[in-house]
């Protein structure tokens, strides 16, 4: 689990970090909205500029991000070879059967490979330079509007940040029970297919009792401190939009502009 | 005892588990006068726990009733209990609502509709309060059991109750935890004129009451002072409760010979007895 870097929160004070939760989403969809529209290579050397920029503004290490990167490895290889040797159109360099490699398959696998590592690397800033409980704030914030239509907000991001507290609890219990079922001789990650999901069932089992538990006890808590529902309840936590959110979300629009109308130039 | 002082009063309560045979609390009357610490035991399964329950309305009784601070505890009447009382309850994690230290301890403020200025500073006075201020932006996962515990005693403080009532609150504590949090509630009482209604296995939480009721499958069996109830030497494991360490070591003397005075010592009269008694050799 250590080596697992994607959706981590690394700890910093760089400008991308003080930046307010909501501006981030919000720049990160932006940003993954355009990706869709870039299509020639000035739209691309665009948009990899201003992740480069993004990037070096958070001040996070490059090794970090290709840390990020990895598990996805396999993924990224797998999806460019399918787009390679399915590709059809333009001229053929190579033909085997049901194979090809094309001018259009090559170019295409390009644009997919280029439009991942995009998506992957600005998410992954986002989870990067914000922590995960600013990022539940913040789609709580977004999804405000949907009041009016008697959407749950306030409790939606209730169980968000309750779920959220509850991970490295939940994790620290699995591991927990684990270790104990091994002491008993349960072998993990061992024997074929069926075996293994055998296995899993001490775990799950265990983890599944104590959550409901663990939810009765915390209701009950919660309960005698006071809370009834979602609604009407005052906020200790604010949210503080400033001007460098603002600038930045400015930017974005232009960048998201500019690369629309680079779209034309093929 | 019911001479209006007491801001818990109940008379006659009863409650049975739809599943269970026997009333996990049955026909209990008691009452707790205001600035009194109370401390109830008894063994596992003997009904402690549902009276903690019932006292915040989170169970409805079946017959019998509680008036907390003069008000009568009922279906209309919970919400208002419930601001006068304030619960810190067995296990240190699943009481922790909160994100963060802070966070958790407003918690209570926010469902009371608590302006945020004030909230700042409450969640700043409760937490140099329990000493954990400088742990505010942390995550639970990152504390030990103990701090979660003082946290919790934090988040209660906050909204100012009139009775904390401690449902085994130290009971998943390490001995230095335990008497940590301890300390603070017995200071916390002093400061703010607290109820304390404790419900414990602990020996020194026990200790600590004025009075102590020992409640044995669903009855109160009896009432006494800590003085009185040590007394009882070895009886007290029967009871759900260790044997104090000045007992121990005032039978073990008996059972040498020593002749030791009948009634209980506390361990610093102890080692007043003992001292006075090789001076008289």
């Amino acid at each position: 689990m250590n080596n697992f870097m994607f959706g981590r929160y690394i700890p910093g004070n760089s400008w991308v970090h003080r930046l307010d939760p909501r501006a981030k989403l919000l720049l990160c969809f932006i940003y993954i909205g355009v990706v869709f529209f870039a299509n020639n290579f000035w739209t691309y050397l665009l948009l990899t500029v201003v992740l480069l920029g993004s990037i070096i503004l958070a001040a996070v290490p490059a090794r970090i991000f290709i840390r990020g990167l990895r598990p996805l490895f396999w993924l990224l290889l797998f999806t460019v070879v399918i787009q390679i040797f399915f590709g059809a159109g333009g001229h053929v360099y190579w033909q085997w059967g049901v194979f090809s490699i094309t001018h259009d398959g090559l170019v295409s696998a390009g644009l997919i490979l280029m439009r991942f590592v995009l998506i992957i690397l600005i998410s992954t800033l986002l989870t990067f330079t914000t922590q995960p409980l600013a990022i539940a704030d913040g789609i709580e914030s977004l999804l405000n509007p949907l009041r009016k239509v008697h959407f749950p907000v306030a409790t939606l991001a209730l169980m968000l940040s309750l779920s959220l507290r509850f991970v490295p609890t939940l994790m620290d219990e699995a591991t927990k029970i684990m270790n104990a079922q091994r002491s008993r001789g349960v072998d993990f990650g061992s024997g074929g297919l069926r075996q293994q999901i055998k296995t899993i069932v001490p775990i799950l089992i265990p983890l599944f009792v104590n959550a409901f538990q663990r939810a009765v006890d915390i209701s009950i808590a919660m309960e005698a401190r006071g809370y009834r529902d979602g609604e009407n309840r005052t906020k200790y936590r604010q949210l503080k939009w400033r001007s460098a959110d603002t600038i930045s979300l400015v930017g974005f629009v232009i960048m998201a502009g500019l690369v629309i109308a680079l779209r034309q130039l093929t | 005892m019911a001479d209006g002082l007491a801001i818990i009063s109940v008379s006659n309560l009863t409650y049975q588990y739809a599943q269970s045979e026997a009333p996990a609390v049955n026909d209990v009357t008691f009452d707790v006068e205001a600035g009194d610490w109370v401390a109830i035991v008894g063994h596992n399964g003997s009904g402690k726990s549902t009276l903690a329950k019932l006292l915040i309305g989170i169970l409805a009784a079946d017959s019998g009733t509680i008036d907390i601070a003069g008000t009568r505890l009922t279906e209309a009447s919970v919400w208002d209990v419930r601001e006068t009382i304030g619960m810190v309850f067995q296990n240190p994690d699943n009481q922790f609502v909160g994100a963060t230290v802070a966070d958790d301890v407003a918690f209570g403020m926010e469902n009371r509709h608590v302006s945020r200025d004030v909230m700042i500073r409450r969640v700043k006075e409760a937490l140099l309060q329990v000493g954990m201020w400088e742990f505010r932006d942390r995550e639970p996962a990152r504390l030990s059991g103990g701090q979660k515990q003082r946290v919790a005693l934090a988040g209660v403080m906050a909204v100012a109750p009139k009775i904390l009532i401690l449902d085994e609150a130290t009971s998943m504590l390490d001995p230095e935890g335990r008497s940590d949090i301890l300390n603070t509630i017995k200071t916390l009482k002093q400061k703010l004129n607290l109820t304390v209604l404790s419900i414990t296995h602990d020996i020194d939480e026990a200790a600590q009451a004025d009075r102590i009721l020992v409640i044995d499958d669903g009855r109160f069996i009896e009432e006494a002072t800590p003085q009185a109830l040590f007394e009882h030497g070895s009886d007290l494991i029967a009871m759900g409760l260790d044997v104090p360490f000045s007992a121990k070591l005032t039978e073990l003397l008996a059972q040498r010979g020593v002749a030791v005075p009948a009634h209980y010592l506390d361990e610093g009269s102890l080692a007043d007895w003992l001292w006075k008694s090789r001076l008289t050799k």
